[in-house]
């Protein structure tokens, strides 16, 4: 079965079709079947009336012998369709009567007499014109007395009966069609709202990220046969989840015990006598200490629902980050500016958290841009900020890496530990708001962030 | 009170400045600046804040924007041979800082 449908709803569309397509048939089947049933005693009672007509028709003449004296009109009937109507009749002497043909009045001469119950019986290739015929003997009574009559009919030669029974025919083949059709339709209808829960059960599990472990996929409405996978699938990521607050919970702890050692490390160096390499030591420690309140930053925009719903200028906000990172500007031997708008600009969310984010692209910047050139950060009327830099730029294959955890690209200045644009990723994310990447002509790296305006 | 910073030194009641000791002269407007960069030495110092405190002391209308006062208090403490360097940060404001070698 190699060729199985993967789709249950086409699977079971294709396999209801095939069973409504086999039912109709042998309902329609049996339908023409019954129908053709009915016919065959509606033409032998058809014969029987006929047989009895001419019964009626039966006198006796001067001689006291039997004849027939058919009104006008059956006499032109008969002998309009002289080969298609026979009939013969017997006295009961066994004298023939009348006979339409001769024919059928020498086959009644060699039959036996007939009895009150009718019998019936087929005649094949009889005649002149070599046809089949249906008939009936029955003896009947009339003026002069019992009499053996026959009436035979060509197969099929009664219009009316194959009308009625092929018009029947055609009505019930129109409405088969229609009546498959809508019950597919039904059909493929309802497995869809039934299959509706899953589809929503997979959206919700699209939805599920580091950054949203808690969600769970809904278990109402879910088909019983599908209900064991969601809930065995949602104790899995009960576990998960689990196993991640657990190492969270590690990293914060880490991060938290490192910090008292530093702070004491970093007081005591700043009271040390300066040379060279006591200088290097604590560029060192400086790292560390910023390495460390990243991973505190980042233990805390995970276990702590940011509220983002303050008001914030994010001109005053950008002023004051820059601000405070002129000096880490200069002494590497890059210079920072802002620039954009002069006024307020409010947007919704966290001040201490975008100031955050904002530091965290500065820094990235001033790590990648050239010696002796300018790290730009724009606050647009619009609600944005962007941060340009004139470094090598990123490349296109690693942009979908660089808001990972712990990333670093290739070959580039190993100077922190690959968290700080996850940082900014998580605060963009916590805010609704959006981060694009993009290239700085004529070099650089430009990163824009929009906020929700008030 | 005496404000250090690099090789300057700044007395801020007999407004006296040494430069690596030597005295140097400027004027009222630029060693205000220069104060306000030395209290706040290797920290910004935004544009508003040199601007209240120039203006708010000083009744009359000055004609010369401040950046012109920070262009000329930078030029005479470069020939002073001060260890130090006022720097601009566009649309924040000056910063005083080791000089770069």
């Amino acid at each position: 079965m190699s060729r199985r449908i993967k789709s249950l709803q086409l699977r079971l569309t294709v396999e209801l079709a095939a069973l409504f397509f086999v039912a109709s048939c042998l309902a329609v089947g049996g339908l023409i079947y019954s129908a053709s049933l009915t016919a065959g005693s509606l033409a032998d009672r058809e014969l029987g009336l006929r047989a009895e007509d001419l019964a009626r028709y039966i006198a006796l003449d001067e001689n006291r012998k039997p004849r027939l004296e058919l009104p006008t009109p059956l006499t032109q009937a008969y002998s309009a369709a002289a080969q298609q109507s026979l009939f013969a009749i017997r006295d009961k002497d066994g004298h023939l009567v009348e006979a339409s043909t001769p024919e059928i009045g020498a086959l009644i001469a060699r039959w036996p007499q007939a009895d009150s119950e009718p019998s019936y019986f087929r005649l094949s290739k009889f005649g002149p014109l070599e046809r089949d015929y249906s008939g009936v003997s029955i003896k009947l009574d009339s003026a002069a007395g019992p009499l053996s009559v026959l009436v035979a009919e060509v197969s099929g030669g009664n219009q009316l009966v194959h009308s009625i029974l092929r018009e029947f025919v055609f009505d019930i083949a129109w409405y088969v069609p229609p009546f498959v059709a809508l019950a597919l339709l039904l059909a493929a209808l309802s497995v869809r709202r039934s299959l509706l829960p899953l589809r929503k059960a997979s959206a919700q599990a699209s939805a599920i990220g580091p950054g949203s472990i808690a969600l769970r996929l809904p278990e109402a409405d879910v088909p019983t046969e599908a209900l064991p996978l969601v809930i065995a699938v949602n104790h899995a990521l009960d576990r998960l989840e689990q196993g991640f607050v657990v190492q969270r919970r590690f990293t914060a702890n880490a991060a938290h015990e490192l910090r008292t050692p530093l702070t004491i490390i970093t007081a005591r160096l700043d009271t040390l006598e300066g040379n060279g390499q006591l200088s290097a030591l604590r560029e060192e420690v400086t790292r560390m200490n910023r390495l460390v309140e990243q991973l505190l930053c980042v233990a805390r925009l995970d276990s702590v629902a940011l509220d983002v719903s303050s008001p914030v200028d994010l001109r005053q906000l950008a002023e004051e980050v820059v601000g405070s990172m002129a000096h880490l500007a200069l002494s590497a031997g890059r210079t920072i500016a802002l620039t954009g708008a002069d006024h307020p600009v409010l947007v919704t969310g966290n001040a201490a958290a975008i100031a955050d984010a904002l530091r965290n692209l500065i820094e990235n910047a001033l790590a990648h841009t050239a010696p002796e050139t300018e790290v730009v950060v724009e606050v647009g009327p619009e609600g944005t900020i962007s941060v340009e830099d004139s470094g090598p730029g990123i490349p296109a294959e690693d942009r979908q890496h660089i808001f990972e955890r712990f990333w670093r690209g290739k070959g580039v200045r190993a100077s922190g530990a690959g968290l700080g644009l996850a940082i900014v990723m998580e605060i963009v994310r916590a805010h609704g708001a959006n981060i694009t990447v993009s290239d700085r002509v004529p070099r650089g790296a430009r990163f824009d962030l929009g906020f929700r305006t008030v | 009170m005496t404000l250090e910073a690099g090789n300057l030194s700044l007395d801020t009641v007999g407004r006296e400045l040494t430069i690596g000791g030597t005295p140097a002269r400027l004027s009222r407007r630029e060693l205000a600046i220069l104060e306000q960069m030395m209290r706040r030495f290797g920290r910004i110092v935004p544009k508003a804040v040199l601007e209240e405190k120039l203006y708010g002391i000083d009744e009359e209308p000055d004609s010369n924007p401040i950046p012109v006062h920070v262009h000329h208090l930078r030029r005479q403490l470069d020939a002073a041979g001060a260890s130090l360097m006022i720097h601009t940060i566009r649309g924040v404001g000056y910063i005083l800082a080791e000089t770069k070698a």
